[in-house]
């Protein structure tokens, strides 16, 4: 943890500085979350229940973060977390499997006000959503949002090789499926 | 050697621009939010978007839930419509139960309806405490008390015959 991010953390668990810092925390990673969320979940308006979530979590545990890892990738971790847990419950409650999930997902992209309806952006997210959920959430996080490996695998808690892989085999099943198409 | 003013002096002879601790800080928060941008840009090359303003106004949302929320001192009323439903189902479920219970009707006790080998156990681990004379009174058969019977149609011989026949012990007969 570098001495910006450790001042941070201090600042976050001292009761007397910590709303300021979370301020600080909020404004600096709002953005970088919600679009990591945003590739997980598709739809603007979960993204945004999920982002809230992801902070007032963030918010009530900063007391029992431990700095053996670093800030942001605990974060990383709990948004994704929430995301998937989010996914999970909405096939639940709709009493489909995920892979309908995501296909309704898809088909909601199509009409939805805040999604470009262009149509190699659409077949991308056809391909993305054919991967199973380890190999999306490396595509997005390498492809989009351009973590590096190391920072992936502190997040998802698997080895850096392990993760480029997976990323490969992605690739290779997003290259086939718009080939094909 | 310069002479500065920081309380951390180099004693290793290496120096620091002047102005830059406050130069990095502005920095980094330029690459945090060139990164910010970078990551804005991928995001729009994906198709995504999002509402007008609304980064500013998550912002206000989460810290209306957090930071906010936090410097007010929390009052739970007691008699809050969920605590009102929650206590009047309960009440409603245990009047249900208690009423069910103590309107069910008795079941009528005659003494058809008790088993025969119940009276039998009744008499054999002597809660009851019968003499034989009220034992032999409350023989009957068929409803009609043996004593009663008139047995003067019934020879010896047919009498000797059926206790050979139906007791086990020959001693009993001797008495």
């Amino acid at each position: 943890m570098n001495t910006e991010e450790s001042l941070l953390v201090q600042k976050l668990q001292d009761p007397q500085s910590r709303n300021e810092a979370f301020k600080e925390l909020l404004k600096l990673f709002k953005e970088r979350l919600y679009w990591h969320i945003r590739n997980i979940v598709k739809n603007h308006d979960d993204a945004d229940d999920v982002l809230q979530n992801t902070f007032i979590k963030i918010f009530r545990n900063i007391d029992g973060f431990k700095s053996e890892s670093q800030l942001y990738s605990w974060m990383y971790r709990i948004a994704t977390n929430e995301s998937l847990t989010f996914l999970s419950q909405k096939a639940n409650k709709l009493q489909i499997s995920s892979e309908e999930l995501q296909q309704n997902l898809l088909n909601n992209l199509e009409s939805d006000t805040y999604f470009d309806g262009d149509e190699i952006k659409l077949k991308l997210q056809k391909a993305i959503s054919t991967l199973p959920e380890k190999q999306q959430l490396v595509f997005n996080m390498k492809y989009f949002q351009e973590l590096k490996y190391r920072e992936m695998s502190e997040i998802l808690e698997t080895s850096e090789g392990a993760l480029k892989a997976s990323y490969h085999i992605a690739v290779k099943k997003i290259e086939n499926y718009l080939k094909s198409d | 050697m310069k002479n500065n003013n920081s309380k951390y002096q180099s004693k290793s002879g290496f120096e620091v621009p002047n102005t830059y601790f406050e130069e990095f800080e502005a920095k980094m928060l330029d690459f945090l939010s060139e990164d910010n941008d970078r990551l804005s840009i991928n995001i729009k090359k994906q198709g995504f978007s999002t509402p007008e303003n609304y980064f500013e106004k998550v912002e206000s949302e989460i810290l209306s839930k957090t930071v906010d929320i936090k410097d007010q001192s929390k009052v739970i009323s007691l008699f809050r419509k969920e605590n009102f439903l929650k206590i009047a189902a309960i009440a409603a479920v245990f009047i249900g139960i208690v009423s069910i219970w103590f309107t069910r009707p008795e079941p009528e006790v005659t003494i058809d309806n008790v088993e025969i080998a119940e009276i039998e156990n009744y008499i054999d681990t002597e809660i009851i405490d019968l003499n034989f004379v009220e034992i032999s009174n409350l023989i009957s058969q068929d409803g009609i008390v043996l004593d009663n019977m008139n047995t003067s149609k019934v020879t010896d011989d047919a009498v000797l015959e059926y206790l050979m026949d139906n007791v086990d012990d020959p001693d009993l007969l001797l008495k």
